[in-house]
C-alpha cells in the first residue's frame, strides 16, 4: 500500500474519522495505485475516478460539519461488476451487456456502502455471467493472481480477489453461487463470506442461479471482513429472497475463540477430492483449533450434482433470449453449457429441487451435533492459467468443473461458510471452508478468527 | 436419452423446438455439457425417496392490499 496510509479497511476508517488523513488523499491514493497495477493484474474493468473522488468529498464534508462518519468512511472498495453502478452499464463480465442501459440507482449494497462512508474506486472483471470458476475472461482478459501472475485468481469473483491480494483496494464485493467467492479467496490468500442464502438483498445485481446466489465480502482480515459484512447486513423487499431476520452484527463477536463450539473436520468426499498438500493445509487448520472429530455427509456427491443441476438449467433459461439472438457474442467457455443447459428436461431439475430438501435434512441431522464443520475449500493451490486436467482420487479429470468440486455441495442448502487461507510449506495459500448452520455467520467468523491469529494465514519462510 | 442414443440427434431436435442455433463447431463441447447433466441427473434420480420432498420451490402468494 502507498507510504504513510493506512492500509486495512479499520485502520482507514480510523483515520479518517480521527481526522489523521482525509478521504480524498485516500482515495487519490488508492487511485494511484490502481494506475500503477491494473495494468499488470487486470483487476479493474471500469474505474469511476470522478464518482470516487466526490464520494471521497462528501465524507470529509461531513466529517468538517461533525457529523458521525461511517464505520467504512474513506474506505476505497471494488464491486464485481455484476452489482449496478448507476450510469453504466451492467457487465456481468460480458460482452452483450455492453448494449444495456446505464444503470439507473445503485444496487443496494453498493448504497449500504456509500452510506457507510465507502468510496466505489470501480467495477471488476469476472468470469461471464458469473459461471466461471477461473476468473478468466474472453472479452475481458483474465485477472492475474498477484500472488503469481502466471496463476488463475479463481472465479467468478476474479477481480475482486485480484484487486484486494494486490492492494489496490482493502475491501471488495463479490457473489457465491457455487463457490465464485471462497475459490478466489483460496486461490490469492483471503477471507471470504457467503452468507446465509436470502440473508444478503441481491437487489441491483445481475443474477445466475437465483435459487442459490449469494453476494458478498472480501478482504484480507477477519475483522475487516466483519464489518464489511455488518454494513451489507438488512433486508430489502427488491430481492423476493431475502429474510426479515434483524441484523446480527459480527464484529463484535469475532474474539470470542471457539470454547464450546463443537467442530468436526470433514471427511470421505472431501478427502477424497483433494490434494495431499490441501489436505494437510486443512488438517493444520484442525490442530491449530485441537480438533479431531471427523463427519462423513451422506450423499455429498448427490449434493453437488444437484447443485449443477440447479445452476446450469436456471441460468441458461435465465439467457435463453440471448442465446437465441446473440451466441456468437458469449465466451466461449460459458457458451456450450449454458446450451447444455437450455436443452435439460425439467425432469432433471425437478429431482434436483427434491434432493435438495433431503439433504436438508441430512444436513440438519448432521448440525444436531455439531457446529462448525470444516473443509478444504479448493482442492488444490491456484493452478497455472494455462492447465486443463487434474489428478484427483486417482482420476485424471478436466480441470475447470472440477475446481469447485468442494465448494458446489455446500452451496446448494445456502448455509453460511467463510473462507480462510491457510499456508502450507509451500509459496502459494490453499483455503478452508468453516461451515456453519443457517443465519450463524458469527460462528463461521469467530473460527475464522482464531485461524488467522494463529498466523495460518501468513505465507512461511 | 438412454445409452447408445445419438446425443447429436437430441441436441439437434431439441435445440430446433427452442429456437437455438447450434453452429457444428460447438457440438462437441455441447455434447460433452449435455452428457455431463445426465450423468449428474442420473446420480440424483439414484437416491430415490424424492417422491415425498417439494417438487418446486414453494411459492407463496403475498398479500394485495
Amino acid at each position: 500500500m502507498t507510504m504513510g496510509l493506512p492500509n486495512s479497511a479499520g485502520a482507514i476508517a480510523a483515520a479518517v474519522a480521527n481526522g489523521d488523513v482525509s478521504a480524498c488523499d485516500v482515495t487519490r491514493a488508492a487511485l494511484g495505485r490502481v494506475e500503477r497495477d491494473n495494468p499488470r493484474i487486470n483487476a479493474f474493468v471500469t474505474v469511476t475516478s470522478e464518482r470516487a473522488l466526490r464520494e471521497a468529498e462528501a465524507v470529509d464534508e461531513a466529517i468538517r460539519r461533525g457529523a458521525v462518519p461511517g464505520p467504512l468512511a474513506g474506505v476505497p472498495y471494488a464491486a464485481k461488476n455484476l452489482f449496478d453502478i448507476e450510469g453504466l452499464p451492467t457487465l456481468a463480465g460480458s460482452k452483450i451487456n455492453r448494449d444495456r442501459s446505464p444503470a439507473a440507482a445503485d444496487a443496494v449494497l453498493v448504497q449500504r456502502l456509500r452510506n457507510a462512508g465507502a468510496i466505489l474506486l470501480g467495477g471488476v472483471g469476472m468470469g461471464e455471467y458469473a459461471y466461471d470458476f477461473t476468473g478468466q475472461n474472453a472479452h475481458y482478459g483474465a485477472a492475474k493472481n498477484p500472488l503469481d501472475l502466471t496463476r488463475m485468481t479463481g472465479g467468478s469473483s476474479g477481480g475482486s480477489a485480484a484487486a484486494v491480494a494486490s492492494g489496490m483496494v482493502p475491501i471488495a464485493l463479490g457473489s457465491d453461487t457455487n463457490g465464485s467467492i471462497r475459490v478466489p479467496s483460496a486461490f490469492c490468500g483471503l477471507y471470504g463470506l457467503r452468507s446465509t442464502y436470502g440473508r444478503l438483498p441481491r437487489t441491483g445485481s445481475f443474477p445466475l442461479c437465483e435459487s442459490i446466489d449469494t453476494v458478498g465480502p472480501f478482504a484480507t482480515s477477519t475483522a475487516d471482513l466483519a464489518q464489511l459484512y455488518d454494513v451489507l447486513q438488512g433486508h430489502d423487499a427488491g430481492d423476493p429472497a431475502c429474510v426479515e431476520r434483524p441484523a446480527m452484527p459480527t464484529l463484535p463477536e469475532i474474539g470470542k475463540g471457539v470454547d464450546g463450539l463443537r467442530i468436526a473436520v470433514a471427511g470421505g468426499y472431501f478427502r477424497t477430492n483433494a490434494q495431499p498438500d490441501a489436505l494437510a493445509a486443512l488438517d493444520l487448520a484442525a490442530r491449530t483449533l485441537g480438533v479431531s472429530d471427523e463427519v462423513d455427509i451422506p450423499e455429498v456427491e448427490r449434493a453437488r450434482a444437484a447443485a449443477y443441476l440447479h445452476t446450469n438449467a436456471e441460468s441458461s433459461a435465465l439467457h435463453l433470449n440471448r442465446l437465441r439472438e446473440r451466441a456468437k457474442d458469449f465466451d466461449p467457455d460459458t457458451r456450450e453449457r449454458f446450451l447444455a443447459g437450455a436443452l435439460m428436461p425439467a425432469s432433471w431439475y425437478i429431482a434436483a429441487q427434491r434432493f435438495r430438501r433431503r439433504f436438508e435434512e441430512i444436513m440438519r441431522g448432521i448440525f444436531q451435533n455439531c457446529d462448525i464443520i470444516l473443509a478444504p475449500a479448493t482442492p488444490f493451490c491456484a493452478p497455472p492459467m494455462d492447465q486443463e486436467t487434474v489428478v484427483l482420487g486417482g482420476k485424471e479429470l478436466l480441470l475447470r468443473p472440477n475446481i469447485g468440486i468442494l465448494t458446489q455441495p455446500v452451496s446448494l442448502l445456502g448455509l453460511p461458510i467463510a473462507a480462510v487461507p491457510v499456508y502450507g510449506e509451500g509459496p502459494l495459500p490453499f483455503g478452508i471452508q468453516v461451515i456453519a448452520k443457517p443465519w450463524r455467520e458469527d460462528l463461521c467468523l469467530r473460527v475464522a478468527h482464531v485461524l488467522e491469529n494463529a498466523g495460518l494465514g501468513v505465507r512461511r519462510g | 436419452m438412454e445409452p447408445g442414443d445419438s446425443v447429436d440427434a437430441y441436441i439437434d431436435a431439441a435445440a430446433s423446438r427452442l429456437g437455438l442455433s447450434i453452429e457444428d463447431a460447438w457440438k462437441p463441447r455441447l455434447a460433452t455439457f449435455v452428457l455431463l447433466a445426465q450423468g449428474m441427473a442420473k446420480l440424483v434420480e439414484e437416491s430415490g425417496a424424492l417422491e415425498g420432498s417439494d417438487s418446486a420451490s414453494i411459492f407463496r402468494l403475498r398479500d394485495i392490499p
